[in-house]
């Protein structure tokens, strides 16, 4: 009777190395970005993992000599039983195509898939809860997307709405909800709807799990430690979530980017984005906005908040959103 | 004819499976936990599986026992699902005094006469896993008319005595012996601790032969493995049964001849002999030794 | 019994079912997913609208993820995810015993 344990990855060497090899034994990559392991063993042998990392289940193998048994059940429930013990009910797992149908009979449920990877969801609030959402805020008439960090929200922000703004009936700002910026995801959406309102045309919603999440796209959040090929694949499904579900439920013909020559993953997700809208969705690539020269990115800005640099913040951000910052933020003062 | 106990199963009350399957293994006792195998988030949804499974299934070849949680911590609402659900018996996890047993009784009271339930059906044990209670177990064995056991817990009892399990089990030898007198004075049966190190059979060997020398009436059992193993020894031996029918052939005898005293090769038997006898038949059915 | 929030109770485990409730506007809808579907799940369902019903529970979108429970189980994991998702502890054991069998 195989039994169910915790394998702590940094404190036991043994299980570590046997966690390493069961995964490349199945044909994974030692992927060191968890944070919570899980084992199935047989008195002292490993025979199938699973791990977290947020919200996600991956790393998820069985020896193939045991594919018999019901080892995964065990797995999932200890990873579920742990997501619910840190306040979450919603879990995601990247998987093959050619394992969805195992997943799906575990209770997840499709979200997107490219040729190489299914992601799926199990628990709420799920994603049919966020398209009823977005399809109460849906208005009439050509419609665009932009999704952004807004951490904070600068001139640059600004125009790219703007643009879009011009050419669409409605353009739908989506405002990251992951809580892993500077910017809390409430002021970040509060910054984005005051810098907006002169639009009578912008929506503005959050992404919830859904856009360029910690779920969708990992990496994003890793910035200059992402394995680029990694983010490939999430961008992709990321992408094609956009695509098959988000885009159709609120008429969505078109998505707005700026330039991204200063960071590579946001660099291969435009990429992606291209490769997966074509036939679909319209996707437009504005320069960046310049300032005095220098392309307006957030960057600059946090740095400019960070050495209270007063003359930069205002060049780079509307008398509003800075007066907000001021209001708001311990940040700045 | 005496409840036999040599084994008593944990099961976790959580394990939709197990609560189904339980009585296959043979134990004479299936101790359903709402306790230590179910985590503190899932209670609510223990408590009315176990109470489902209770109202459900046929588990009349079986004593049923619930281990219930502290009153303080969802045990109020354990003892009124499972005594409603028709449990057996409620069993008391880490009784340290007989005011413990007596909280209990109290709420079991209460529960039989809401529901018109016959007062006094629900029967209880006590698991004592402690110095204290130890200490206090005949105080515990006689706290309530509901009593049918007291168990010892070592796991616990030994990490308050700063020590840990031994192969000799010298380290339980007081409470064992504490226990099992505790036990007999109060007419109530003794339950040994469960010996947790499942693939070691001749230590299970080991153990369960000294608790039966002893004079205990069974052990808590983790895994169904260890059910036959424990029966094995329990059962009597050929020259025991034989002896035992004699005396109930003379029991017999006395009654047919309306005799007060039963007599054996002419020599008088005393009552406990007898009840003995009758317990060493009905140990030599269960071990399928006996045919009537 | 009121849906206040999604809540789910149960487990993966064979002869288990893990059942989710989530608030409704009205009706009863029950999407299930279970690997004795074809021979059972007219009745599964069914066990899950007769535990609904005794609940007082009109209005809610069930997911079901059936491991092969007996009726017993998807009745006991009903009752626990409407209580969860009501936000009510203390159970009405008396109503609950009128019904359940």
């Amino acid at each position: 009777m195989a039994e169910l344990r915790r394998i702590w990855l940094t404190i036991d060497h043994d299980e570590a190395a046997a966690w390493a090899a069961l995964l490349t034994k199945s044909g994974l990559a030692v992927d060191h970005q968890v944070e919570v392991t899980f084992g199935m063993f047989e008195g002292e042998t490993l025979l199938a993992t699973a791990s977290l990392y947020g919200q996600i289940i991956k790393c998820v193998a069985v020896d193939p000599a045991a594919q018999s048994e019901n080892l995964l059940a065990p797995l999932l429930q200890a990873a579920f039983d742990q997501l619910d013990d840190n306040g979450s009910q919603h879990a995601f797992i990247y998987t093959k195509p050619s394992t969805q149908a195992f997943f799906q009979s575990l209770g997840f449920k499709p979200l997107a898939h490219s040729d190489e990877v299914v992601l799926l969801e199990r628990g709420y609030p799920d994603l049919d809860d966020y398209l009823h959402t977005l399809q109460q805020a849906k208005r009439p008439g050509s419609a665009a997307a932009i999704v952004m960090n807004a951490n904070p929200f600068t001139r640059g922000h600004h125009y790219l709405v703007s643009q879009a703004a011009q050419q669409y009936d409605t353009v739908y700002v989506f405002v990251l909800s992951a809580e892993r910026a500077l910017f809390s995801a409430a002021d970040r959406l509060a910054m984005v709807k005051l810098g907006t309102q002169e639009f009578s045309n912008v929506v503005v919603l959050p992404t919830r799990d859904y856009m360029v999440s910690s779920a969708t796209f990992p990496s994003y959040f890793l910035k200059d430690r992402a394995d680029l090929a990694v983010a490939k694949q999430q961008a992709r499904i990321d992408a094609e979530l956009f695509v098959q579900k988000i885009a159709p439920t609120l008429g969505i013909t078109a998505r707005f980017v700026s330039e991204e020559p200063l960071s590579p993953v946001t660099a291969v997700y435009n990429t992606e984005l291209a490769a997966a809208f074509v036939g679909h969705i319209q996707l437009h690539v504005l320069p960046r906005k310049a300032v005095a020269g220098a392309p307006i990115s957030a960057t600059t800005v946090r740095q400019a908040l960070q050495n209270a640099d007063q003359s930069t913040l205002e060049k780079l951000l509307l008398p509003s959103i800075y007066r907000y910052i001021k209001e708001h933020s311990s940040h700045a003062n | 004819m005496d409840q036999l106990r040599r084994t008593m199963m944990f099961v976790p009350g959580a394990n939709a499976a197990m609560l189904r399957d339980c009585t296959l293994y043979g134990a004479d006792a299936i101790m359903f936990d709402l306790e230590d195998a179910v985590s503190m988030k899932e209670k609510d949804t223990a408590r009315i599986l176990v109470y489902s499974a209770l109202k459900t299934f046929d588990y009349s070849s079986v004593e049923t026992v619930v281990r219930i949680n502290a009153l303080d911590a969802g045990g109020a609402q354990d003892v009124e699902a499972v005594v409603l659900g028709g449990v057996n018996v409620v069993r008391l996890p880490k009784t340290e005094t007989a005011q413990d047993i007596k909280d209990v009784d109290a709420v079991i009271t209460k529960v039989e006469a809401k529901y018109g339930i016959p007062a006094g059906r629900t029967h209880m044990m006590a698991a004592i896993e402690s110095a204290e209670g130890v200490l206090n177990a005949r105080e515990i064995a006689q706290a309530s008319d509901r009593m049918i056991g007291i168990a010892l817990g070592a796991e616990d009892y030994l990490t308050s005595q700063k020590t840990y399990r031994h192969e000799d089990g010298a380290e339980l030898s007081f409470a064992r012996n504490y226990i099992l007198h505790a036990a007999r004075e109060a007419g109530i049966a003794a339950i040994d601790t469960v010996y947790t190190d499942i693939n070691n059979e001749e230590g299970l060997i080991r153990e369960t032969s000294l608790i039966k020398q002893l004079g205990f009436d069974g052990k808590s059992v983790i895994n169904p493995r260890q059910i036959p193993t424990i029966h094995k020894i329990f059962a009597p031996t050929q020259k025991q049964i034989t002896k035992a029918r004699e005396i109930v052939a003379g029991l017999k005898e006395a009654e047919a001849k309306g005799a007060g005293v039963v007599a054996v090769k002419g020599q008088m038997v005393d009552k406990p002999v007898v009840e003995r006898a009758q317990y060493i038949l009905a140990l030599a059915k269960a071990s399928g030794l006996e045919v009537d | 019994m009121q849906i206040k929030h999604a809540a789910s109770a149960g487990t993966l485990e064979s002869s288990d079912i893990t059942i989710t409730l989530k608030p409704a506007d009205n009706g009863v809808t029950i999407a299930l997913d279970s690997s004795v579907e074809k021979q059972f799940g007219r009745q599964i369902k069914a066990q899950i609208e007769a535990a609904l019903k005794a609940l007082d529970i009109t209005a809610v979108a069930v997911e079901a993820t059936d491991k092969g429970a007996l009726d017993c189980t998807i009745k006991a994991r009903t009752i626990a995810a409407a209580y969860r998702a009501a936000d009510v502890q203390d159970y009405d054991w008396e109503e609950i015993n009128s019904w359940i069998n």
